[in-house]
């Protein structure tokens, strides 16, 4: 809980110089028609994002030059309160003298940072990093009808936490790598979530398609699917490993150590690694084996039974 | 623990059929606020409270934006408690207040010591109640002032912002409500740009929008009230005391129009130009 949320202050007060200055005189507010493109020798783009009915909504007008697909000249107007103002301004600026798969790169989190007075000083409270969404979101708009695309095709849909930019993939990645149970957890590692919270959980300030507390309880009821399959797999390589170990010690137990003994020799298993995927077993020969001149050879047969007895070739053998 | 929740009308005004339909077997409190610092709506207290004493349920009634703006005699409207807060007519923050009728049941709120003949641990904040007490006095007796002089300061505001900007609408039947509280919608700008432009002119009102929040969720005072989804985040609420003054309003009226139209040329409601 950060001191903004205990001290509940203005949330104005914490908009940099540089959002105010914007919010009060945005610099490229205004319109394109078509024929000032036509006078430029551009194409005019006008693509609209968001809506009145959510609170934000921005427009933007593009003048583009066909020969190099470069934005030679842009404009915007915005319902919204003062930081989608400033977000849109500003978003607006960066796109100017870019291509248009260039612009298609710039994000809210570079619209953010670019209305820093410095470097280490938000521009605008997390719960106004929504306000900047949009303006990723109208520029692949742009880009899409500059292009005769589907916009849906151009976004990149896999985004789950909007405001902070996180795909479903890398969430997923964290939840099965650090075993995460909660968003809580969840937020140790990643920034999803910390903004404007709508991913969150339903309820929030916007509606979502998935959210974060539904991909931890998916990803984890697959974990568990996955670790009850290996339990009772069959199959040596989805087998757990605790199953591993027992079904190497019954093979040494019940087919090999009897071969060795016929020669008054045993093994003794000392230990078992997964490595990169192989399973490495370590054996001591113990009674005659220990000094038997054919000690690596027999090691070589006694893998190579392993690996069909499993039917797998992720095995080896060590002699210690 | 099971919470009914009534609809409002487009004046903000539960319906008293809904009301009495609500009621269960196990129905243990009726509560509805006495009037809203949202839309300054004011609701059917008194038939409520037959209502309630009908079906024998203890009825609550909160007061906090009614007292000082409307005739409050808690002896006729049939309520067992009612809560109200000093802070909102002029008394000192930290204090509030909780009326409980002669034979309601309550619980404690706040436990450990016996003092206050055991219904508060602790002694209760002297100086905020006397304080509570003299504001109470004065409110009362400005009433006549508020629903006479204050009530034509917000009608002439009302009524300017009505005629010469275009695209308004104000809400609440003025006989549901409040005499000092006013909520316009202002199509095409958003609720919090527009108390951004106001503050930068020394003019503090509120908005139902959203945005302004520090959560971002909440209700829509607008969209509560049946407007349209479009207008929602635009509405506007004035609320007057009766401090307010000639100048305060003649101030506003000044100020407004440039406010909204700079706003308009920024939003896309008003351009010109749009997408194909």
């Amino acid at each position: 809980m950060g001191r903004n949320d205990l001290l509940s202050g203005n949330v104005w007060e914490q908009y940099s110089n540089k959002v105010i200055e914007r919010m009060n005189n945005p610099k490229f507010l205004g319109e394109f028609s078509e024929e000032d493109a036509k006078k430029r020798g551009a194409k005019l783009v006008v693509a609209d994002f968001g809506s009145e009915a959510c609170g934000d909504a921005v427009r933007l007008y593009w003048l583009v030059d066909p020969k190099t697909d470069k934005i030679i000249d842009a404009r915007f107007k915005s319902f919204g309160c003062g930081t989608a103002i400033a977000s849109s301004d500003m978003m607006t600026e960066l796109t100017i003298g870019k291509t248009v798969d260039e612009a298609m790169k710039i994000t809210n989190l570079d619209v953010e940072k670019a209305l820093r007075d410095n470097p280490d000083t938000p521009a605008f409270p997390p719960q106004k990093m929504h306000c900047s969404v949009m303006a990723y979101d109208v520029i692949i708009e742009a880009a899409a009808k500059y292009k005769g695309e589907d916009a849906e095709k151009l976004r990149d849909s896999e985004i789950v936490c909007e405001c902070a930019r996180v795909t479903r993939g890398e969430i997923e990645k964290i939840i099965k790598e650090h075993n995460v149970k909660t968003v809580q957890e969840l937020q140790k590692y990643t920034d999803a979530g910390k903004y404007c919270k709508s991913c969150v959980a339903p309820g929030g300030h916007e509606e979502k398609s998935v959210y974060l507390v539904d991909i931890i309880a998916e990803v984890q009821e697959e974990m568990k699917k996955k670790l009850k399959e290996s339990a009772q797999s069959e199959d040596f390589e989805n087998m757990s490993f605790l199953n591993k170990i027992k079904a190497i010690e019954k093979f040494l137990d019940e087919k090999i150590k009897p071969m060795l003994a016929m020669d008054g020799g045993s093994l003794e298993l000392v230990d078992i690694r997964e490595e990169n995927g192989v399973t490495n077993i370590y054996e001591r020969y113990l009674g005659a084996c220990a000094t038997c001149a054919s000690g690596m050879m027999t090691l070589m047969a006694i893998e190579d039974e392993l690996k069909r007895h499993f039917k797998t070739d992720k095995i080896k053998l060590h002699q210690i | 623990m099971e919470v009914t929740y009534l609809k409002t009308d487009e004046n903000g005004r539960v319906n008293l059929k809904d009301v009495e339909n609500a009621i269960r077997e196990d129905t243990a409190l009726i509560s509805v606020l006495f009037a809203s610092n949202e839309s300054g709506a004011i609701q059917p207290i008194r038939e409520i409270g037959e209502i309630a004493k009908k079906h024998n349920i203890p009825f609550h009634s909160d007061g906090a934006q009614a007292i000082g703006k409307a005739k409050v005699d808690v002896r006729e409207l049939g309520v067992d408690y009612f809560t109200f807060s000093a802070h909102k007519f002029h008394g000192p923050k930290g204090v509030g207040g909780l009326y409980i009728k002669e034979g309601a049941p309550f619980v404690n709120l706040i436990h450990g010591g016996n003092q206050m003949g055991g219904k508060r641990g602790g002694s209760v904040y002297l100086n905020g109640a006397i304080a509570m007490a003299e504001a109470l006095k004065h409110a009362n007796e400005n009433l006549d002032y508020m629903y006479s002089e204050v009530m034509a300061l917000r009608d002439e505001l009302e009524d300017f912002i009505l005629k010469n900007i275009p695209d308004t609408k104000s809400y609440v039947d003025k006989k549901y409500r409040l005499p000092n509280t006013l909520v316009v919608s202002f199509k095409g700008v958003e609720g919090e740009s527009t108390l951004w432009d106001l503050n930068m002119h020394k003019i503090y009102a509120a908005t139902g929008s959203s945005c302004s929040s520090e959560r971002l969720e909440g209700s829509e005072v607008l969209e509560a009230l049946g407007e349209d989804p479009e207008i929602a985040h635009t509405g506007i609420i004035f609320s007057l005391s009766r401090f307010t003054t000639k100048e305060d309003i003649e101030h506003v009226k000044s100020v407004l129009p440039k406010i909204i139209k700079r706003l308009r040329d920024i939003s896309m409601t008003y351009a010109k130009v749009k997408p194909k």
